[in-house]
């Protein structure tokens, strides 16, 4: 038991190093301005607004297009299980291989499909549906298992009762599945706020204030790419926007937690 | 006049027979009790009476069961799981206040609202709960106790106007004291209704029922060995293993 808490504790050492260390360096650089005005030198001057918006505007339309389509497909996912359950395992087994698939796979679909062969060019709205797709898998999956639960729970209940099936499934499989939506939304917003070379070859590098979706925006991963490898004198501002980025990130990844936990209390206790 | 009849009914799954070859005829306005040991079909049996078992399991069944001298596979299978209510093992409420528990199946058969409380009324009544629960009707029915949440689950079904109800193991989670209780509402029901329940309290199956179905796994499948009078059951059971499993009931 000393041992294994031990080795915990050694496990957590290398997570709080960077998460400390990334803090330390940025931290010192933030100001007011960095909230108020856009780049400016390459990155090595200014602020993050236009990076901050480029982000914001991705990740809406991220989930925008992800959260609905992942809830349906959920949804009808968890109906297939009930009457086609090899069709439900093949479209399972797809997901689990989707998920796997690397983010630059994504970013290189994303390129052909929306940016050549629909036209959108190198753009916020391509960036945005790339993620959409590239976070899909992950949503739906979660999702899924939690509706799944639900249904076992009380299909045979409701059927009983002479409940129809689609009543069944939106006024109980839906409302109850309310806290997984949520777990999943934040899940895919996490993933996506951290991507980044889905969006290289996607959303393009501009650091200008994007003044549609269809202009080229460059997030705040990419934004710190940009900066520590290719701009000369750019690695302090890369560390803030590292540090505002693990910010951001730690306060969602406690969200989930906090979601996580009355999820199961709610499933449990409901 | 029979109100339910199996004709040489059997289930089965891929590998093995749960039950097999059984016809028994349930007559109107009595209890039946289905009794045996663990494990030769008897729940099975039960839910296989209003199709409930096909629907969740991989189950298949042979056989028919008549009602009202149809195959129940005529009927509409929504519609006739509000004729034949089933009660489970485990009370199981939805997760909804007491109320909306109510209101969720009435508004799949009843669109009038305005009638709801006074359907919610009767059937909370026949149960013995309205006096306990008048006054938490918007609240969670996970807050009522063990017996409490079975006696809804009865109400909730009543409220549908079933005419036959199957109870499986309905007081095997409860203290003695709830069951009583439901039994007794029971013993009121069939006056209406026709009951038929699994049990593997035999001292219950003598109190409540009046007939008694004697499950026995025998040559790998669960088989029925007798059917009969409860009162002659218990006193002059024909097959042997009928007399060593009251006997050992009563050890």
């Amino acid at each position: 038991m000393r041992i294994s808490s031990s080795i915990l504790y050694l496990g957590l050492i290398p997570g709080l190093w960077l998460i400390t260390c990334t803090l330390i360096l940025g931290l010192p650089q933030l100001r007011l301005e960095t909230f108020l005005i856009s780049p400016s030198d390459a990155g090595r001057a200014g602020g993050l607004l236009s990076i901050i918006i480029s982000t914001l505007l991705i990740l809406t339309i991220t989930l925008v297009i992800s959260v609905p389509l992942a809830s349906a497909t959920a949804l009808a996912m968890t109906y297939f299980r009930r009457y086609f359950l090899k069709l439900s395992r093949l479209l399972s087994l797809s997901l689990d291989v989707l998920s796997a698939i690397p983010s630059v796979i994504f970013g290189l679909f994303g390129n052909v499909l929306f940016v050549e062969k629909l036209n959108l060019g190198h753009s916020i709205l391509s960036g945005g549906l790339t993620l959409a797709f590239m976070i899909l898998p992950t949503m739906v999956r979660t999702l899924e298992s939690s509706y799944h639960e639900i249904e076992k729970g009380y299909a045979k209940t409701t059927e009983a009762l002479g409940i129809n099936f689609s009543t069944f499934i939106y006024q109980i499989v839906f409302p109850l599945g309310l806290p997984a939506l949520i777990f999943a939304t934040i899940l895919g917003m996490t993933r996506a706020m951290a991507e980044t070379a889905a969006l290289l070859f996607t959303s393009g590098y501009s650091d200008r204030m994007p003044e549609s979706v269809l202009d080229s925006g460059r997030s705040m991963s990419v934004h710190i790419y940009e900066l520590a490898m290719n701009v000369p004198g750019g690695d302090k501002n890369a560390y803030l926007t590292a540090a505002l980025l693990v910010f951001i990130l730690l306060t969602i990844n406690s969200a989930i937690t906090y979601f996580g936990y009355h999820l199961n209390k709610r499933l449990g206790i409901l | 006049m029979s109100t339910l009849i199996c004709e040489r009914l059997s289930a089965s799954t891929k590998n093995k027979v749960i039950f097999h070859d059984i016809s028994i005829n349930f007559p109107k306005n009595k209890i039946h009790c289905l009794i045996g040991p663990s494990g030769c079909g008897k729940s099975t049996f039960l839910l296989s009476l209003n199709g409930l078992i096909e629907a969740h399991t991989n189950i298949k069944m042979r056989g028919r069961v008549l009602y009202q001298s149809k195959d129940i596979r005529e009927f509409d299978p929504i519609n006739l799981k509000r004729t034949i209510a089933t009660i489970f093992q485990e009370p199981s409420p939805l997760p909804f206040s007491i109320k909306k528990n109510f209101e969720l199946p009435l508004s799949e058969i009843n669109q009038n609202k305005k009638e709801y409380e006074e359907i919610i009324f009767n059937s909370l009544q026949k149960v013995g709960l309205w006096n306990e629960v008048k006054d938490m009707l918007n609240q969670s029915a996970f807050h009522l106790s063990g017996g409490q949440k079975q006696r809804l689950c009865l109400a909730r079904s009543l409220a549908l106007e079933p005419e036959i109800i199957l109870l499986d193991e309905p007081t095997s989670a409860l203290d003695p004291q709830s069951t009583l209780v439901i039994e007794d509402l029971l013993k009121e029901l069939k006056r209406t209704k026709t009951i038929i329940m699994v049990t593997h309290n035999l001292p219950q199956a003598k109190r409540i029922s009046d007939t008694v179905a004697f499950f026995w796994w025998e040559q790998c499948c669960g088989r029925v060995l007798e059917h009969m009078n409860t009162d002659i059951f218990f006193s002059a059971p024909t097959t042997e293993q009928a007399l060593d499993y009251i006997n050992t009931q009563r050890l």
